[in-house]
C-alpha cells in the first residue's frame, strides 16, 4: 500500500562515545556515526528515504528510484557514474560518494531487515514496521476525494480511517453537523462508496437499532456505525443514546468533539471547556463558558457499554487499534470519542489542527484511555506532559485567560487525569466496576 | 503547457501531480530523445556509461504522471495575448499556463575564420554523437572554455586516453575557485596528459587540409584536428510577442517564478530568479538549481503559493580519485568576513570557509571529506554558527552533520554558545 512504509528511528544524541558498530558493520556504508566529544554529541545518520527527494531529482542518470513497494530509494550500480550531484542535492547527508570507485552509497534498508538494529545493543536504533497498521486496513479507499468540509479539518482524516478499518460491509449514520456534509454531501453527489443513513439530531441511535436488527435477523454481519459532532451525542441526542446503550444494542458508536456547535457558528455545546469563547458564550463579563465540560466518554464508561474509548488523530496508531476493537464487539455498543480540533470555530490556524490534537494529549488534557467492560486502561501515558498553558496559547478562543485562570485550569485537568488514573489503578487490581 | 524536459521540467512535472491530479499537462521537447541531462554527457564520452543507461525517466513515467510528451516541437514564438505557442515546424498550440524550461544554448563563438562546421559544441546528444564520430580518426583536439563543462570534458577526454589541450581565456574553474585551487586542479591534470593555455584567447584561426591552426592573444600557435567551444551558456528564450516580458540575460521572474506576464512561468537555465545572498536577479545555469525552480514553479502553477529563497552558486568535481567542490558565494561587497583557509599544494588539499557575523556564507574544499549536502545546509538556512567556526573548519564532516542534526531536531532553535 502506498505511503505505509518501515521506518528506522534513530535516537537523538544517546550513541555512547566511542561505539560505531552500526557503521563497522554496514555492508553499505549507508550509516553514519558522527562523535563529537568536545560538543558533547554521540549520534547516528542515515537516509531516512525522504517523501519527496531531491537526489532522485538531481542525478543526472536517473540512477535513483523510490521504490514505491517499500518506499526506499535505490541506486542502480549499471546506471550510476559517481558524478556526486546527489550528495550536493541532499541536505540530510544521506547519500555518500565513494571517490575512488566512483559509486554513489546509500542507505538501502537491507532489504528491510534493517542489519544495523541487530548490531545496535544501546537501543539507539529501531524499526518502525508499518505491516501490523497495513494489516488492519482495507485496500479499498471508501470516501473518494474531494470532500467539503473546512480547510484543516482533522475530522474528515477520522472519518476516512474509519472506513478504512471497517470496509465496506458498513452502513454509515449521521445527524445534522459537519460531518453531514462529508457524508451525504447534501444531497448533491454520493461522496461513499457505502451506505449513508442522514437521521435526525434526536433520533440516531433508534434508527441504528433498527438497522441492525434488520441485518441480525436476515444473518448478515454488517457494521452499523454512527459518525456524529458533539452536540448530537451529549446535548440533543443524548436521551436515545443512552438508551441503545442501556438496551445493549450492537451499534457502534464514534463521537467527533469539536467542542461546540461548530457547523451552526460556534455556539457552545455541552462538551464545551471551561472559560472558552463561542458566539453564545462570549467573553465579556463573565470570560467565555461558566460551567466545565460534560465528560462525555466517563458517562458511556457508567453505561457498562462493552468498550468505550478515546482517540484523536494525531496518534493514528492508537486511534486504528481502537477501531479494530470496536469492530470486533459483539455484545453491546462500543463508543468512541474522536477529538477533532475546529481551527475555525478554536480560532487557531489552519494547519495546526493536527498538532493541536497532539498538544491536547500531551498536555493530559484530553488522555488516551479505553475501558473493556468497564476496565479502564490508559493506552498511551505521556511521560513528561507538557503544562496546558502551551495547549491554550496555540488557539484564540482561550486568548482572554489571565495566567490565575491558566493556573485553575491546570488544576482542573490535574484532577481529571488524577481520577482517570485512579479508576485505572482500581481496574488493575480487580473487576471492581462491573 | 511545458517547453522543455530537462531537470526543471521534470521537478515542475512531478510537484504539479503531487498537487493535483486532474490538470492536463503537455510536454513539448525540441530534441528527439527522452529526458537526459547534459551533465551525464562526458560520462557517456569518457564511456564510463552506455547511452541506454541515462535516460532520466523510465519507460512509464510519462504515463503514470498523465503527461502527454512530445519531441521534435520547438517552440519559437509565444503569443501572450492569444494564449498560444507556435512550433519551429508550424501550427499552433493553445495554453492555459505556460511554463518555459527550454534550457540554454552554448555561447556562440565571435568569428575568427572558422565555418560553423569546424566548430564544435558540447551541449546535447547530437553535439555528443558529432563529436564521437570525429574522434574515430582525429586524435588532437583543443577546449575552448574553462568552465565546469569544458573541465569535465577534458577530464572524459583524458579517460579515453587522448592528449587534449584547453585553451583558457583567464584561468580555470574561474566561477568556483580562487587561482591556488584552480591551479592546483589544473597542476593534476596537467600530470595526466592535460596541455592548460591560460590567458589565451584565439584571436584567430585557420581549417587547412592537415587540420585547423589557431593563433592565440600571446603568440602562440596550435595545430589541431577538433575544435570544441566550450564558453558557457545563454538561455534559450523563445520570441515572446508584445513588449510586457522583462528579459535581461534571462527571463526575470519573482519569488514565484512568474515571469512578468501573469500565467507564463519559467524555471532552470532560462530563468534569472533572485540571488540567495545579494537579492539580485540572475542566472544560475546548474542542476541543482534547475530542481529548486522547478518546484517552486511547480507548486506555484498548481495554485499553491511558495516563495523562492534565491539561488545558490554551487558545484562539485570527481576527477582521478580526487574531488574538489565549490559552495555558497565569495563576493561580500563592503562586509568585512572572517575568512578560514588552509592549501597545500603538496599535499593537495585545502579548505577555505566564509563567514560573514555568525553565518556561513560559502565554502571551496580540495580533496576534503565532507558532506557538500551538509555545508549548503548551513549555509542555506542561516544557520548561526557562531564560536563553532573552528570546530567547522578543522572537522568540517562531523561538526557540519552535528550541527545539521542539532538545528533538525530543534528546529527554529538557536543553538547557544
Amino acid at each position: 500500500m502506498k505511503g505505509f512504509y518501515d521506518i528506522l528511528h534513530r535516537k537523538f544524541n544517546v550513541c555512547p562515545p566511542d561505539c560505531s558498530i552500526c557503521e563497522e558493520k554496514c555492508s553499505r556504508s549507508g550509516i553514519k556515526s558522527v562523535h563529537l566529544p568536545k560538543q558533547q554529541f554521540h549520534g547516528v545518520l542515515t537516509c531516512v528515504q525522504c517523501g519527496e527527494p531531491k537526489c532522485i531529482e538531481a542525478c543526472p542518470s536517473g540512477a535513483l528510484k523510490k521504490d514505491e513497494a517499500d518506499g526506499v530509494i535505490r541506486i542502480s550500480e549499471e546506471k550510476c557514474f559517481g558524478c556526486g550531484i546527489c550528495s550536493l542535492a541532499c541536505r540530510f547527508g544521506g547519500i555518500y560518494i565513494d571517490s575512488k570507485k566512483r559509486k554513489a552509497l546509500k542507505c538501502d534498508t537491507c532489504n528491510g531487515k534493517f542489519e544495523c538494529v541487530e548490531y545496535c545493543r544501546y537501543d539507539v536504533l529501531k524499526v518502525f514496521r508499518s505491516k501490523p497498521i497495513r494489516d488492519l486496513f482495507q485496500e479499498e479507499e471508501i470516501l473518494v476525494s474531494g470532500v467539503p468540509v473546512c480547510a484543516g479539518c482533522p475530522m474528515e482524516i477520522g472519518l476516512r480511517t474509519m472506513l478504512r478499518v471497517f470496509g465496506k460491509e458498513t452502513v454509515v449514520f449521521t445527524a445534522p453537523g459537519c460531518a453531514a456534509s462529508a457524508i451525504t454531501a447534501k444531497g448533491f453527489q454520493p461522496t461513499m462508496k457505502v451506505s449513508t443513513y442522514g437521521c435526525l439530531m434526536t433520533n440516531v441511535p433508534s434508527s441504528m437499532t433498527g438497522v441492525k436488527r434488520y441485518f441480525q435477523r436476515i444473518g448478515k454481519n454488517v457494521n452499523c456505525v454512527a459518525f456524529v459532532g458533539d452536540g448530537c451525542t451529549s446535548d440533543v441526542g443524548f436521551q436515545p443514546l443512552s438508551g441503545a446503550a442501556e438496551r445493549g444494542e450492537n451499534i457502534i458508536y464514534i463521537c467527533y468533539d469539536n467542542e461546540a456547535y461548530m457547523n451552526t457558528g460556534i455556539q457552545r455545546s455541552s462538551t464545551t471547556p471551561l472559560g472558552a469563547w463561542t458566539t453564545t458564550t462570549p467573553v465579556g463579563k463573565w470570560g467565555g463558558k461558566r460551567v466545565g465540560p460534560k465528560d462525555m466518554p466517563m458517562l458511556m464508561v457508567w453505561h457498562k457499554v462493552p468498550y468505550v474509548a478515546t482517540a484523536t488523530v494525531s496518534h493514528l496508531e492508537d486511534y486504528v487499534r481502537k477501531l479494530t476493537k470496536a469492530k470486533s464487539v459483539k455484545d453491546g455498543m462500543a463508543y468512541i470519542h474522536l477529538l477533532a480540533p475546529c481551527p475555525i470555530g478554536w480560532r487557531a490556524p489552519f494547519e495546526e489542527a493536527l498538532e493541536l490534537s497532539r498538544m491536547a494529549v500531551e498536555t493530559n488534557y484530553f488522555p488516551l484511555w479505553e475501558a473493556e467492560h468497564g476496565q479502564i486502561r490508559i493506552t498511551h501515558e505521556v511521560k513528561n506532559p507538557k503544562p496546558i498553558k502551551s495547549f491554550i496559547r496555540m488557539m484564540g478562543r482561550f486568548s482572554h485567560l489571565k495566567d490565575k485562570e491558566i493556573q485553575s485550569f491546570q488544576k482542573m485537568v490535574d484532577e481529571r487525569l488524577g481520577m482517570l488514573k485512579g479508576l485505572a489503578r482500581l481496574s488493575k487490581k480487580q473487576k471492581v466496576i462491573r | 503547457m511545458i517547453i522543455g524536459c530537462g531537470t526543471a521540467a521534470l521537478s515542475a512535472v512531478r510537484r504539479i501531480r503531487n498537487i493535483t491530479t486532474e490538470d492536463d499537462i503537455k510536454m513539448v521537447s525540441r530534441e528527439d530523445y527522452w529526458p537526459y541531462s547534459p551533465a551525464s554527457l562526458p560520462y557517456l564520452l569518457s564511456r564510463k556509461i552506455a547511452k541506454s543507461k541515462i535516460w532520466l525517466t523510465g519507460q512509464n513515467f510519462f504515463e503514470r504522471m498523465n503527461v502527454t510528451f512530445a519531441r521534435e516541437k520547438e517552440v519559437i514564438h509565444i503569443l501572450p495575448n492569444n494564449h498560444q505557442v507556435e512550433y519551429r515546424k508550424g501550427g499552433k498550440e493553445d495554453y492555459d499556463t505556460l511554463l518555459i524550461a527550454s534550457g540554454a544554448t552554448p555561447i556562440k563563438l565571435a568569428p575568427i575564420g572558422l565555418d560553423s562546421s569546424n566548430i564544435l559544441n558540447f551541449h546535447t546528444l547530437k553535439d555528443l554523437e558529432k563529436l564521437g564520430e570525429q574522434l574515430k580518426e582525429k586524435r588532437e583536439v583543443v577546449i575552448y572554455g574553462g568552465g565546469l563543462v569544458a573541465t569535465e570534458l577534458a577530464i572524459a577526454l583524458l579517460e579515453r586516453g587522448l592528449k587534449p589541450k584547453m585553451v583558457v581565456r583567464s584561468r580555470l574553474l574561474r566561477r568556483y575557485f580562487d587561482e591556488e585551487f584552480g591551479g592546483c586542479i589544473g597542476q593534476i591534470l596537467s600530470q595526466k596528459g592535460l596541455r592548460i593555455y591560460s590567458g589565451g584567447k584565439v584571436l584567430g584561426a585557420e581549417s587547412r587540409k592537415s587540420g585547423i591552426s589557431l593563433v592565440l592573444k600571446n603568440g602562440t600557435s596550435l595545430n589541431t584536428d577538433l575544435f570544441i567551444s566550450c564558453l558557457g551558456v545563454k538561455p534559450r528564450i523563445p520570441v515572446i510577442e508584445g513588449n510586457e516580458i522583462l528579459i535581461k540575460d534571462g527571463i526575470i521572474v519573482n519569488d514565484h517564478m512568474n515571469s512578468s506576464i501573469p500565467g507564463i512561468y519559467a524555471a532552470g537555465d532560462v530563468a534569472e530568479g533572485r540571488d540567495f545572498f545579494s537579492g539580485k536577479p540572475g542566472i544560475n545555469p546548474i542542476l541543482p538549481n534547475a530542481i529548486h525552480q522547478g518546484r517552486i514553479a511547480g507548486s506555484n502553477m498548481a495554485g499553491e503559493k511558495i516563495s523562492d529563497s534565491g539561488w545558490i552558486s554551487m558545484n562539485v568535481l570527481y576527477f582521478f580519485g580526487h574531488h574538489a567542490g565549490s559552495i555558497g558565494t565569495f563576493e561580500y561587497g563592503v562586509h568585512q568576513p572572517q575568512i578560514l583557509r588552509e592549501f597545500s599544494n603538496k599535499k593537495r588539499k585545502g579548505k577555505e570557509l566564509i563567514f560573514l557575523g555568525d553565518r556561513l556564507i560559502g565554502a571551496r574544499f580540495l580533496n576534503i571529506n565532507l558532506d557538500p549536502g551538509v555545508i549548503l545546509y548551513l549555509i542555506e538556512n542561516r544557520l548561526e554558527i557562531g564560536s563553532y567556526k573552528e570546530a567547522l573548519f578543522q572537522d568540517p564532516l562531523n561538526v557540519g552533520r552535528w550541527l545539521m542534526l542539532q538545528n533538525e531536531h530543534e528546529k527554529g532553535v538557536i543553538l547557544k554558545y
